[in-house]
């Protein structure tokens, strides 16, 4: 199978907001070669007459609508890194267009 | 080749938050005017440890809808993972339907324009599918910063997908109000647009002529009120047709309305990316609709907008009064109350739909808790049509028994409203008035028949203005003829 191209191993980086090396880049697309081919040898099964799989397990109940408790919020943005007016600030969202 | 040769295609993606008192997936209060991030729990900040658990309340509320739209609501549906990341979804991927989605087809028949409301249209309905929301971004002008809130993250939302059926931005609107009416009967949602808990995304192509394929279609999204929808569609129509007289292409793109230029623009954020990589939810079980539960929500389906409408109508009611009243719920049930305590349907809709809203134009009340009950529109037209009060009296006698909750009757009776048709009380003053005006009689009697409306005047002045004025010309015209000079 062929290795997987440079531009694919950069979409997937992006889409997991990772900036990769040149160096990592060509280790990352060996790995994910690998596993695509892993992938493709598994998807070359014929399950045709194979039924789904089914969890044993009955359906989880759905539950009442009745509130519970909830955080607190000094408590629930403790762990944000920047805080302001009660809301998380991150880097601006919107590019200006 | 024309301007118009080129015909728009439209399908709308509608996003309904449902008013439940808690989260899709989580115990946590649903409280959109809340304080920033004070309706957060656990699983709304994806916490490690936490798992969703759908809301049942949430469920039905779905499932209603499905039937009122005349869905096919799946036994077993499935969730799955959406991922992107952003800051507004703590998880990283959001909790939604994808190939399994609850309800498949159905149909919304959309009324006709203003004064055409008869002349429905429909648009057919490829799915609806239920989802988490994601929290509420706040950006701030000029600033570095965009500040994120989590009160909205987890709510429930459905999401009803239409076929491309549509075929105009008037059109679309119309579409997106009747939905909206709809869910407000059902009661399963505010559906405000401006609150956000009604929210809308537009796919327009356009189709060549003598063509039967669709174009490229661009996608805009957030609108968030009905006249920025037909603004953009028009601006988006526009830019497309530009684009392919000028012999180019269109590119498939995601675009948001510049309302300040009016005209669409490529977005250049998270929804650029195609690739959301969905997969099965592994911590939700297959979603299980039985029979008898959709046996019951059918059967707690109340009277929808159009069925309602076609009812009217038959009351002699016309389309347009129609659409008027059953533009909301409470409107149309007020309506109905009004009806069912007796009164003519024509009358009663014409102190509805021009008094009783011109009151309350300037009232926050809802119309349920108006001290102006709906069996009073009965009672007040009753008044008039039997001669009790004029109509221009009850006008006033309306306004008074509106601002104090006093029933009509018992305004008329406290203020001496009851209308002069005694007929010998009224001969006398007629008597009176033209005892004392020789000078307007001999310019009647001189061929001046315009001054009758003098005398007419001036009884309605002695009898502040509560004498029957029918009653008034019939005795006006037997005393001129009595009193009538002599022919030579």
């Amino acid at each position: 199978m062929a290795k997987l191209d440079a531009d694919s191993c950069d979409l997937l980086a992006h889409l997991a907001r990772l900036s990769l090396t040149p160096a990592e880049r060509e280790v990352f697309a060996g790995q994910l070669t690998d596993i695509l081919a892993y992938m493709s040898k598994l998807k070359a099964v014929d399950i045709t007459d194979v039924p789904e799989f089914r969890s044993p397990a009955p359906p989880t109940p759905p539950r009442a609508d009745k509130p519970g408790p909830m955080l607190e919020r000094a408590r629930a943005l403790a762990g944000a890194a920047h805080v302001r007016e009660g809301q998380v600030a991150v880097p601006k969202i919107l590019e200006d267009a | 080749m024309t301007v118009d040769a080129y015909s728009p295609v439209i399908g709308l993606e509608v996003h309904c938050q449902l008013n439940t008192a808690t989260k899709m997936f989580s115990p946590c209060e649903v409280a959109l005017l809340a304080e920033p991030n004070t309706a957060i729990d656990a699983y709304t900040l994806g916490l490690p440890g936490t798992l969703p658990v759908a809301n049942a309340a949430a469920v039905e509320s779905a499932v209603k809808l499905a039937l009122a739209l005349g869905c096919e609501v799946a036994g077993e549906s499935r969730w799955a993972r959406k991922h992107y990341f952003y800051p507004d979804l703590p998880k990283g991927y959001q909790i939604t339907q994808s190939d399994h989605p609850y309800a498949i087809g159905g149909e919304v028949l959309v009324p006709g324009p203003r004064g055409r409301e008869a002349e429905t249209t429909s648009v057919r309905l490829t799915r609806i599918h239920m989802e988490e929301d994601a929290g509420k971004n706040i950006h701030l002008p000029g600033e570095p910063w965009s500040l994120v809130d989590y009160n909205r993250a987890g709510a429930p939302l459905v999401e009803i997908v239409s076929e491309p059926d549509i075929r105009s931005a008037d059109e679309a609107a119309r579409y997106l109000r009747c939905l909206r009416e709809i869910v407000r009967y059902l009661g399963i949602s505010q559906a405000n647009m401006e609150e956000g808990t009604l929210r809308c995304d537009a796919n327009v192509s356009l189709k060549q002529p003598g063509s039967d394929r669709l174009g490229t279609r661009c996608e805009i999204k957030n609108l968030n009120s009905f006249r920025f929808l037909e603004l953009a569609i028009r601006a988006e129509i526009r830019r497309q047709r530009d684009l392919l007289q000028a012999g180019q292409k269109i590119v498939s793109a995601t675009l948001t309305y510049d309302v300040d230029r009016d005209r669409t623009r490529v977005m250049r954020t998270k929804e650029q990316a195609a690739d959301y990589r969905y997969m099965p939810e592994p911590d939700m079980p297959v979603l299980v609709i039985r029979p008898e539960v959709v046996a019951r929500l059918r059967e707690q389906l109340p009277e929808l907008p159009a069925a309602r409408r076609a009812r009217y109508i038959a009351l002699g009611i016309s389309p347009q009064d129609a659409a008027v009243i059953t533009g909301e719920p409470e409107l149309s049930d007020y309506f109905d109350a009004a009806l069912a305590s007796g009164g003519p349907p024509q009358k009663i809709c014409n102190w509805l739909t021009g008094e009783l809203l011109a009151a309350r134009n300037n009232d926050t009340r809802p119309l349920s808790q108006l001290p102006f009950v709906p069996a009073w529109l009965g009672q007040l037209i009753g008044l008039i049509d039997d001669g009790t009060i004029s109509g221009r009296a009850a006008k006033e006698v309306f306004a008074k028994s509106y601002a104090e909750g006093i029933e009509p009757a018992a305004i008329v009776a406290r203020d001496g409203y009851r209308q002069v048709r005694d007929t010998g009380a009224l001969e006398a003053i007629l008597a009176e008035i033209l005892d004392r005006s020789h000078k307007q009689l001999a310019q009647y009697y001189g061929g001046r028949q315009q001054i009758r409306g003098y005398f007419v005047g001036q009884v309605m002045k002695a009898t502040r203005g509560q004498a029957d004025p029918k009653l008034v010309q019939e005795l006006l015209s037997k005393a001129l003829a009595a009193r009538a000079p002599a022919a030579d």
